[in-house]
């Protein structure tokens, strides 16, 4: 009798074993990674995944490159802005770390024919090729007030890091409603994008004025490392018409300040690694 | 190789059960030391019934070490059946993607006294592994299965 209890107890074992094998070979969600001889095969699985999302950002054309070879793209088309500023670094009387374009929406320029879908908002562009690092559908700031911010990286040093180019789209509003401003990214992360992309369109809310500062904010920082950079990414040309939008903001406390996307910056503030300088485009 | 591994799975679980050959005796309070693909273990019997096992797996930048837990259904026979868990810390730095995880696995799996001091183990179960890498804050996590093969050598 109990010889017999013993050869159930052990065919019932035999069983289990078989259906668990069965099934970790034959499930169908099984069947598309297959089996890991060992642990280690199995972490080097994901390992392979991990490296074929960070493959596109070390790719990326080094920083020193864009010291000369500047982009004729600009964030936006400089039309639509009706002012603006560059960056202005530590040595200026009146530092800004981050150059801005503002939009004025007095008689309802947009959307544009009247039709409120973002496509008829200002464009926002990529002004180099690169991937997108980081979306922030919104962002709250200040006194109830929500942007929406995309960080673009576009250039690597010798060292590894990242360099990025951040943009903070802020219509001056708190949010109209929860995730009103994710229709106006046209983006994702981890995104390869190319120059002249539109990655996103400027919210822009009905009636609103200069004087209510709807802008986008951009500079350049380092991925993981303290401090703004000046976007000094742009062709001499486009940073003239950048210039002659800029409409009265282009000063320093009085000082004029000339054709440039960086003045008066630190050494660190200069992201091709060329010291303190005045000016910068 | 799915099926190659069905028909050494299937040899060395289910026949040997069906031999009721006592050598294993008692898992008690035994100490043992492992190898296998590729890991390096210190195995002791808790009970006859319980055992546990630190474990250092390595491959080229990669370590996962961790502890594993054996239910042993029977400890008496040639072939130990068991079922168990284990959890590692992970560590990486492969082709510049570096960073940290950690793994669950839960297991059943069989182990053959091939003599009283020396056996042949295997185990398949499904691990969820999760890795995080450094740089960019990326993460990879999801369910893996995982066969393991291994020779132990008991002490006493």
């Amino acid at each position: 009798m109990l010889k017999r209890k013993d050869t159930i107890k052990r065919k019932k074992i035999g069983l289990l074993i078989l259906l668990s094998i069965i099934v970790s070979l034959f499930v169908p969600s099984l069947g598309r990674s297959g089996i890991s001889f060992g642990i280690i095969k199995a972490i080097e699985k994901k390992i392979d995944k991990l490296r074929e999302r960070t493959e596109p950002y070390s790719n990326l054309p080094d920083i020193s490159t864009f010291k000369t070879q500047k982009s004729d793209q600009f964030i936006i088309d400089i039309p639509d802005m009706c002012s603006g500023f560059p960056f202005k670094g530590r040595r200026a009387k009146k530092p800004h770390q981050g150059a801005h374009v503002h939009f004025d929406n007095t008689g309802d320029p947009w959307p544009k024919g009247g039709v409120d879908k973002p496509e008829n908002y200002p464009p926002i562009y990529a002004p180099l090729d690169g991937v997108i690092l980081r979306v922030d559908y919104s962002f709250h700031y200040g006194d109830n007030l929500d942007s929406y911010c995309i960080d673009l990286a576009f250039a690597k040093d010798s060292s590894g890091s990242i360099y990025i180019l951040h943009y903070s789209i802020e219509p001056m509003i708190a949010e109209p409603s929860t995730n009103f401003y994710r229709q106006f990214i046209f983006i994702s992360k981890e995104q390869e994008v190319k120059k002249g992309d539109i990655i996103a369109y400027m919210y822009t809310p009905p009636s609103s004025s200069t004087a209510s500062g709807i802008h986008i904010h951009f500079h350049i920082k380092r991925m993981n490392v303290e401090g703004f950079m000046a976007p000094a990414l742009f062709t001499y040309a486009v940073v003239k018409k950048f210039h002659d939008r800029w409409n009265g903001f282009g000063d320093d406390d009085g000082d004029p300040i000339p054709v440039c996307m960086g003045y008066k910056l630190d050494a660190d503030e200069n992201p091709f690694g060329t010291g303190a300088v005045d000016e910068l485009w | 190789m799915n099926k190659f591994l069905l028909v050494i799975i299937t040899f060395l679980l289910v026949g040997p059960l069906t031999t009721p050959i006592v050598i294993a005796d008692n898992l008690d309070n035994r100490i043992g030391i492992g190898l296998g693909n590729p890991y390096f273990g210190i195995k002791y019997g808790l009970s006859s019934k319980f055992s546990i096992e630190g474990r250092g797996a390595f491959g080229s930048g990669i370590f996962a070490g961790g502890a594993r837990i054996y239910y042993n259904f029977n400890p008496e026979y040639r072939t130990v059946i068991f079922v168990g868990g284990e959890g590692d810390y992970v560590s990486f730095d492969v082709d510049d993607v570096e960073g940290i995880g950690f793994v669950a696995y839960g297991f059943i799996g069989g182990e053959y006294f091939i003599t009283r001091r020396f056996t042949f183990n295997l185990d398949i179960g499904p691990a969820y592994i999760f890795v995080r890498e450094n740089q960019f804050d990326f993460n990879e996590k999801g369910l893996e299965w995982v066969f393991n093969l291994g020779i132990n050598y008991y002490f006493k």
